[in-house]
């Protein structure tokens, strides 16, 4: 097993074990979810919506050169810059190259999972510029100098007083756990560094490739003033974000807003196109889009997965996600945690590293059902593993157990006898009470279980009584 | 809704003999040619003592006057006529034919730790006039090697599967889980070989046993009574994979003096999922301790499920917690006979009580 | 020109596209569920009375006034309630010409005049469109620029009902026939006043943008033609 693989399963057992941790998180999700119930009764036809999503993204994933190029082609025509990085370490060079030839001593993100990717706030950080993170959940967790809990809810795993202890401590002033007072309190504290940052970083939900935009949904405001008021706009997307046409947002907008939060709306649905026009009173002076590759033409290339690809990050994956719920987000140790995290990082980042995470699931389909873009999640993580397993990445001792087992199960006679010395042994030990000790072949399951009740006659012996003769 | 596909042309076809053969086939059930298994086990007392998980019963717990109230006996035939009729023409009536075996599909783990399942299922059968067979060459279906990546090694099992099951008219097994892997998943672990459209032929063969009553029998109260508070976990594969939500819930509400309670969260998996459970043993028990809190809250005496594997893995968990909440499979509550007067009627319209 | 020595500098360019092109070389078979016919939202036949009971659940207060020549007095009343101050407003000739109901009591800055400042108490401008099914607002940077709607603290949009449509394929219909996204550089769809839900999904009204957005809704146009342009 593989360190990191380690390392999962201690945090996963750390968390799994914290009841508060559980209930937070349980009390975040139940307001989610109602948010959920009560805004989708807007749909007249939900599934048909998905249908409709999913049938934009599979066009724009399928002929992702022309809609690329079509996008760039439109970014540059208004007078934008697009960048193609195949690896995390260019899309950061190019970045940091950037701040430091124009001279950017602070620069204000708003959230963004694939800055996180590609690791930009610490290559930044590296360079001498301050960085803030201006989003609410992004600001609790970066004082925290932690990673981002969940990819929409960066800090659900935080109660108000947890957060109201953080902002005293780090920021003082705090009088009450209030929420409305604690988001005061963090925009009073971002408020001067959008008006002197001279840089703004942003993600893009979707690149347009008809109109030449990147379109930024935010509810705070922050990704707008980020956007509007450095005289630097830099957009990271991955290459998989670009979808046909700007029409085509009239359903991903809703259905994003949905999943993510419940809302039919978030409150701020951007597009953008370039630097500020010749008679637009402002914006920024110049306007970069980072294309990131970073193994999405690899995970392009296989057929069956190629549809990941057009996962929106909504999260409404890891919310209904019970393993999530469970070991939380941080354990998973990756960008994208939960079960599109668990699909995609074994393939965005290859080796061996993340090879635990498909296995890491009871493969309860909960996800594939709320997926808005009806990935078939749970379907991918079954044909992870067998490419894990094809690719001779498990442990030997699983290998021959599980030849064994096939040749147990060849046979019914073998398998009745097996079974048979098997039930006679666990029975003994049972019986003994050495339930757990190392004499236990199924210590891992009573070390968490109590024992079960071993039958002494097996359903094929008692049919055989009863029917014996026939 | 994939077994009535391509069918009802065939079975209209046969309907006008199948109508003749009916009054025939009643008239053996009267004359007391039902399943010998639906006789021979009685028990009427000690439900506590077989359904505390995994304890071991001479036998289910059938009454032996318990097939007097069939009124029907029909078959896969008559099952898929049917639906055609109900297709085709709205609800006429059902016809029947003489007596067709269910093979019982017997999952692995059920023959092995819950026996008792699969004789409570087979005395649910013969109740409303279903013979059953069990082909001794059964083993496993492949789940556990297909589900843990290894499906080279899984593959000759699901080989195994369809030739042991191939000649079988129907097949009924007691775990949504183990019906999933046939149905759903063997045409994929069997694609680009010979195989494959005999494992698409098999799976709409296949049903779960809840599925197998209320879709393909078309009955819903099979003449049970548990005079207890009931809730029923959602498990996993029959919900998400086979679509079963209504249908065990429908069975539920049709036992006598049994008390139906929706479990909070009932559709949030327990955290069974096979080779998970001892790989990532801290996640899975922790998401049983979520699911078994719930059963508690609901204020059920007994947690009723499809699939026994769910079953095994929340009973360890709230024995452990030393809960007072009890495990029993469906096909355990069904088997729950009432006294003379327990019947089985059928469903006048599709999906709907009468 | 300049285009090929950008492409010089970005070889990683031709690398992502060759591997994209070598990638689809095998198609995906199309899934077997395609999309359905049938509505997925419901029509929505009376767009003032949903346009006003959508601003009523996302928080915008909508004010509805016979026809522009009310709407001053409107915007006026709202100002009322604001705390003194300058105020930011798109100098288009239909919010020019209403400039009598504050200039007694408010400094203003016009949009012509540069960027909304930082100390600005509320920003006056018109919008794109106005969508009723979601109670939204598209406004473009030719509404004030892109910091109009968002620094200051109080958003006050002036409409008319010609300009509200239906839903959100209406809206880009709008657009695309008015030509917005090829002439902006910012367009937004803005629906509700500024929030959070970051703590334990709780929603908190003002976060980083206005905590209040007012439309003042005309019921009729007569007055001037609304347009953004002078």
């Amino acid at each position: 097993m593989s360190t990191a693989a380690q390392e999962f399963l201690r945090a996963a057992a750390i968390r799994s074990a914290d009841l508060r941790h559980r209930r937070t998180i349980r009390q975040a999700i139940d307001h989610y979810d109602r948010a959920i119930e009560r805004t989708r009764s807007r749909f007249d036809d939900w599934e048909a919506a998905r249908l409709r999503c999913r049938e934009i993204k599979r066009e724009a994933v399928n002929h992702l050169d022309r809609y690329l190029l079509e996008f760039e082609g439109h970014v540059r025509a208004r007078g934008g810059h697009v960048f193609w990085a195949e690896t995390s370490a260019e899309a950061r060079q190019y970045i940091a190259d950037l701040a430091a030839r124009r001279r950017v001593l602070t620069v204000v993100k708003s959230k963004s999972m694939v800055t996180e990717e590609i690791g930009l706030r610490p290559a930044l950080e590296r360079g001498g510029v301050r960085v803030f993170e201006t989003d609410l959940g992004e600001f609790i967790v970066q004082l925290r100098n932690e990673p981002p809990y969940h990819i929409m809810t960066p800090a659900m795993h935080l109660t108000r007083t947890e957060i109201a202890d953080l902002f005293r401590e780090k920021l003082g002033g705090v009088a009450s756990d209030d929420p409305q007072e604690l988001t005061a309190v963090a925009r009073g504290a971002l408020r001067g560094a959008f008006f002197t940052a001279e840089m703004g970083v942003s993600g893009a939900n979707f690149l347009v490739a008809d109109t030449g935009m990147i379109a930024l949904t935010t509810n705070e405001g922050n990704g707008r003033l980020g956007t509007s008021l450095p005289r630097i706009h830099v957009a990271v997307a991955g290459i998989e974000k670009v979808i046909p046409r700007i029409e085509d947002l009239a359903m991903l907008w809703p259905v994003l807003a949905l999943s993510a939060s419940g809302q039919p709306l978030a409150c701020y649905n951007t597009l953008i196109g370039g630097p500020r026009g010749p008679d637009e009173p402002d914006g920024p002076e110049e306007f970069h889009v980072v294309l990131l590759d970073n193994g999405r033409s690899e995970l392009l290339a296989d057929v069956e997965q190629r549809e990941v690809l057009h996962c929106i990050r909504c999260g409404a994956c890891l919310n209904a996600c019970p393993v999530f719920r469970t070991v939380g987000g941080h354990a998973y140790a990756t960008t994208y945690p939960g079960p599109v995290g668990s699909v995609l990082t074994p393939n965005l980042r290859g080796g061996e590293r993340f090879q635990h995470l498909p296995f890491a699931s009871s493969l309860c389909g909960a996800c594939t059902d709320v997926c808005p873009v009806k990935i078939d999640l749970h379907h991918h993580l079954l044909h992870n593993r067998r490419n894990i397993v094809r690719s001779a990445k498990r442990p030997t001792s699983e290998r021959i157990g599980f030849k064994l087992w096939r040749w147990a199960m060849m046979s019914p006679e073998r398998f009745a006898f097996l079974s048979l010395l098997g039930r006679l042994a666990l029975r003994a030990i049972y019986r003994l009470g050495l339930e757990g000790s190392m004499l236990d072949p199924m210590r891992s399951w009573t070390k968490v279980h109590a024992p079960p009740r071993i039958p002494e006659k097996s359903f094929r012996t008692l049919w055989g009584e009863k029917h014996g003769a026939k | 809704m994939l077994v009535y596909a391509g069918v009802p042309i065939f079975a209209f076809a046969l309907s006008t003999k199948v109508i003749i053969d009916r009054d025939h086939a009643f008239e053996n059930t009267r004359a007391g040619r039902v399943p010998a298994s639906a006789r021979k086990f009685a028990r009427p007392d000690g439900i506590e003592a077989c359904t505390r998980a995994g304890a071991i019963c001479d036998g289910p717990l059938a009454n032996p006057e318990g097939n007097r109230g069939v009124k029907q006996i029909r078959s896969f035939r008559a099952a898929i006529e049917t639906a055609s009729h109900v297709f085709l023409f709205g609800w006429v009536f059902s016809p029947a034919t003489a007596m067709t075996k269910i093979a019982m599909f017997i999952p692995c783990f059920v023959d092995q730790l819950y026996p008792e399942v699969g004789l409570d299922m087979t005395s649910v059968l013969a109740r409303i006039g279903y013979d059953t067979e069990f082909p001794v060459a059964q083993t496993c279906c492949g789940q556990p090697g297909f589900n843990s990546g290894y499906w080279p090694d899984a593959r000759p099992l699901a080989e195994r599967f369809i030739r042991v099951f191939g000649s079988a008219e129907l097949v009924v097994c007691p775990s949504g889980s183990c019906t999933t892997m046939v149905r759903n998943f063997y045409p994929e672990l069997l694609a680009g070989t010979p195989l494959r459209e005999e494992a698409v032929s098999l799976g709409r063969r296949v049903f779960e046993f809840s599925e197998f009553l209320v879709k393909v029998a078309r009955v819903a109260d099979v003449g049970a009574r548990f005079p207890h508070r009931v809730a029923y976990h959602d498990a996993c594969h029959a919900l998400r994979e086979l679509g079963l939500k209504q249908e065990p819930r429908e069975l539920l509400r049709h036992v006598r003096e049994l008390e139906f309670v929706e479990m909070p969260y009932s559709e949030e998996c327990c955290g069974f999922g096979g080779t998970f459970a001892t790989t990532f043993n801290m996640i899975s028990s922790a998401m049983g301790e979520t699911k078994s809190g719930n059963a508690e809250s609901s204020g059920a005496e007994y947690l009723t499920s499809t699939d026994p594997s769910c079953l095994l893995h929340i009973d360890g968990v709230l024995r452990r917690q030393k809960s007072r909440v009890l495990t029993i499979h469906l096909a355990g509550i069904l088997a729950q006979t009432e006294d003379s007067e327990g019947r089985a009627r059928r469903l006048l319209t599709p999906g709907r009580t009468p | 020109m300049e285009r090929n020595s950008e492409d010089a500098r970005n070889p990683g360019r031709e690398r992502i596209l060759a591997r994209i092109r070598r990638a689809l070389r095998e198609p995906r078979p199309r899934p077997s569920e395609s999309g359905t016919a049938g509505a997925i939202f419901a029509a929505v036949p009376d767009v003032v009375g949903r346009f006003q009971k959508e601003c009523a659940g996302n928080n915008t207060e909508c004010v509805v006034v016979p026809d522009m020549r009310r709407a001053p007095r409107a915007v006026a009343q709202v100002l009322a309630s604001v705390p003194a101050g300058e105020i930011f407003v798109q100098d288009a000739p239909a919010l020019r010409r209403m400039e009598p109901a504050w200039q007694e009591v408010r400094n203003v800055q016009w949009s012509s005049e540069g960027r909304a400042s930082e100390s600005s108490m509320a920003t006056i401008t018109l919008a794109e469109t106005l969508v009723a099914q979601t109670g939204s607002i598209f406004v473009s940077a030719a509404c004030g620029g892109r910091g109009a709607s968002v620094v200051s603290p109080v958003h006050i949009v002036v409409a008319t009902t010609e300009q509200l449509v239906p839903d959100l394929d209406a809206a880009f219909a709008r657009l695309r026939e008015s030509g917005a996204a090829a002439k902006n550089s910012f367009l937004c769809l803005i629906t509700g006043s500024s929030r959070t839900a970051d703590i334990e999904k709780i929603i908190v009204m003002g976060a980083h943008g206005p905590r209040r957005l007012v439309v003042v809704l005309a019921l009729s146009s007569s007055w001037l033609p609304l347009t953004a342009e002078p």
